[in-house]
């Protein structure tokens, strides 16, 4: 395997894929772990992988693709586990608060809401299958069927069924889960 | 015509390329499908604004970026220089497999570390070390902020110059009452400039500044529980003054523990730092090196009552007052003075805490002029100050009684939030 530093070329074409597309994982990595520092890592674990890797050489569109799903599976190994992801989301929730506690622009009570609002979004989506929950964070944060398809390696006609499932199985978890049979009212097949 | 499948229904509500249309005369026809297609409008407006919660606050700038990348490289650099030595280790003599422990990052090949020898691996580097100093810099800085923002938001900035407090030992400050300080998004990034400035260059130092000190709330079982955390009795929320479409009963209880911060001023960084920002001829007396700042940080517990959606609609808050003493050279007085005199702080902000009045008792609320106004009013008598978000969907009220911080806030309306707050008691 060849290392980019090894090719001042290839050095390049690293350096201008980072470039292009840190902001946008770094923002991938946010929503679902909720910790800057943790995203942050996430994002430069990311860019690891890639180095050396020939799907460098590869047209900007599948370097994209690929470097989105290695950037949501790295963040999903560190939700991984009932237990740890349990804790890291408690964690999450207390940095939003803390961060939102610290913003000297903040109400601190409107802050707590927004921060019981991130948490429960995030414990939602933790619970989702994998490609389903990456279906549903990727189609809201704007990407197209296009773009999903080449990130989670699948047709584009097979996004439309993964997100409504998603959204089905959000809704499920982000509504009340007392409710002993939430899907008691659903229609979709 | 045959019903379209569960994806194209979905995809044609973003009209997807690709995806036809439901047509309207199946949907006219087929009351299946059209209930279908509802219900995946309706869980599709439910995610949409609820993952756009999760969205950063701030987008990255391309400094930012090129920093990320210049960290990048100089961690790819030590990585290859740790597999280099470890190749030219391992060639003469190979390690046994067994007992190898992951490869710590920044760790010289073959450090032992609790007995182990590590070793680097041909994986990628765990980034956990890595990610808990970039998260302790992290809340370094948060916790800077906030503390150091305290001196300026709890009154610290604000009298007149040369009025030294009698005792340096007495409590000087304790909130009693709010008042609003307006503050544009400009003065809120110089003050968070002067504040990272104060933080950075060690004028205040204490342990606090490195820990995650700030009193991180916890789920308490109950109200008993709560009350038993907080040190104070946890008011029942009369569920007839609930909004309507809000749980009666709170669905979380968060429980922040009372703590006590101390900073430690630094005569002699506070005079570089000044001289640094155009201030060359400051001066400060020799006794004020070493005054220590004391933030009382009260208790706080906050009831969260969900909406119909789930989601927290509703918040009932109460906490202890906070206060502020010194102990050292520099009365709270005279360090204020300090604080208020820093380069870069906006001249109105300080205009607004300076005419302050009782600035002893008068806990300074910041409110962003861009996003949220406030107007005073009262609950129960008691002077109250009420607060709305621009879009108008979150309002709040809080007011100080029985020595005590309250709050209501939520998704409700401003007389729904008021009345909740009068129901208390």
């Amino acid at each position: 395997m060849r290392a980019v530093r090894d090719e001042p070329g290839t050095k390049e074409r690293f350096a201008a894929v980072f470039r292009e597309r840190y902001a946008e994982l770094y923002g991938l990595g946010y929503r679902l772990l909720g910790d800057h520092g943790e995203a942050e890592d996430v994002v430069q674990e990311t860019f690891l992988r890639l180095d050396g890797q020939p799907v460098l050489d590869r047209p900007d569109e599948e370097v994209a693709a690929w470097l989105r799903r290695v950037c949501l599976n790295t963040a999903y190994n560190r939700l991984r586990g009932r237990r740890r992801a349990t804790a890291r989301l408690d964690r999450a929730g207390r940095a939003e608060r803390a961060d939102d506690e610290a913003d000297p622009k903040a109400t601190p009570l409107l802050e707590v809401l927004r921060a019981e609002q991130q948490r429960a979004v995030r414990q939602a989506l933790a619970s989702l299958p994998e490609r389903q929950r990456a279906c549903l964070l990727l189609r809201h944060a704007g990407y197209s069927y296009a773009e999903i398809a080449a990130t989670l390696d699948l047709a584009v006609g097979s996004v439309g069924v993964l997100l409504a499932r998603g959204e089905r199985a959000f809704r499920d978890a982000y509504l009340d889960t007392d409710d002993p049979d939430p899907g008691a009212h659903d229609v979709l097949p | 015509m045959s019903c379209p499948d569960l994806g194209t229904l979905r995809a044609s509500l973003d009209g997807a390329a690709g995806a036809p249309p439901a047509p309207a005369s199946h949907l006219r026809t087929c009351p299946a499908c059209a209930d279908t297609l509802a219900e995946l409008q309706r869980n599709a407006e439910l995610a949409a604004p609820a993952i756009a919660l999760t969205v950063p606050a701030d987008q990255l700038t391309p400094a930012q970026v090129e920093a990320a990348l210049a960290a990048f490289e100089q961690r790819r650099d030590r990585l290859a220089a740790a597999r280099a030595t470890r190749a030219s280790q391992a060639q003469p003599s190979p390690s046994p497999s067994v007992g190898r422990a992951p490869e710590r990052e920044g760790s010289p090949p073959g450090e032992r570390v609790g007995g182990v020898v590590h070793i680097p691996s041909d994986a990628p580097a765990p980034l956990a070390r890595r990610g808990r100093l970039a998260r302790l810099g992290t809340r370094t800085r948060v916790a800077a902020a906030a503390l150091v923002a305290a001196l300026v938001l709890t009154g610290l900035v604000g009298t007149p110059a040369g009025r030294a407090a009698a005792s340096s030992f007495l409590a000087q400050f304790r909130s009693q009452r709010f008042q609003a300080l307006n503050v544009s998004p400009d003065q809120a990034t110089q003050v968070d400039r002067v504040l990272a400035g104060l933080a950075d260059t060690g004028v205040f130092t204490g342990a606090a500044l490195h820990d995650t000190g700030l009193g991180e709330p916890r789920v308490a079982a109950d109200r008993a529980e709560a009350a038993r955390l907080a040190g104070f009795a946890v008011p029942v929320v009369d569920p007839a003054a609930l909004p309507s479409g809000v749980d009666r009963t709170p669905r979380r209880l968060l429980v922040s523990p009372a703590r006590e911060v101390r900073l430690t001023f630094d005569r002699d960084r506070a005079l570089d730092y000044l001289r640094a920002h155009g201030r060359p001829d400051a001066q400060l007396p020799g006794r004020y090196d070493g005054t220590r700042l004391v933030i009382g940080v009260p208790a706080a517990v906050v009831q969260v009552f969900s909406g119909r959606d789930g989601a927290p609609a509703l918040m009932v808050g109460k906490a202890g007052t906070l206060a502020l003493t010194t102990e050292g050279g520099a009365s709270l007085e005279e360090l204020r003075e300090v604080v208020l005199g820093l380069p870069g702080l906006p001249a109105e902000l300080v205009a607004q805490v300076r005419g302050i009045g009782d600035w002893r008792n008068t806990l300074p609320l910041p409110v962003p002029t861009d996003q949220v106004r406030s107007r005073p009013t009262t609950v129960g008598g008691a002077e109250a100050l009420a607060f709305a978000d621009t879009s108008d969907r979150l309002h709040a009220v809080v007011w100080h009684r029985d020595g005590h911080i309250w709050g209501v806030a939520g998704v409700v309306g401003t007389d729904e939030a008021r009345d909740v707050a009068n129901s208390l008691g």
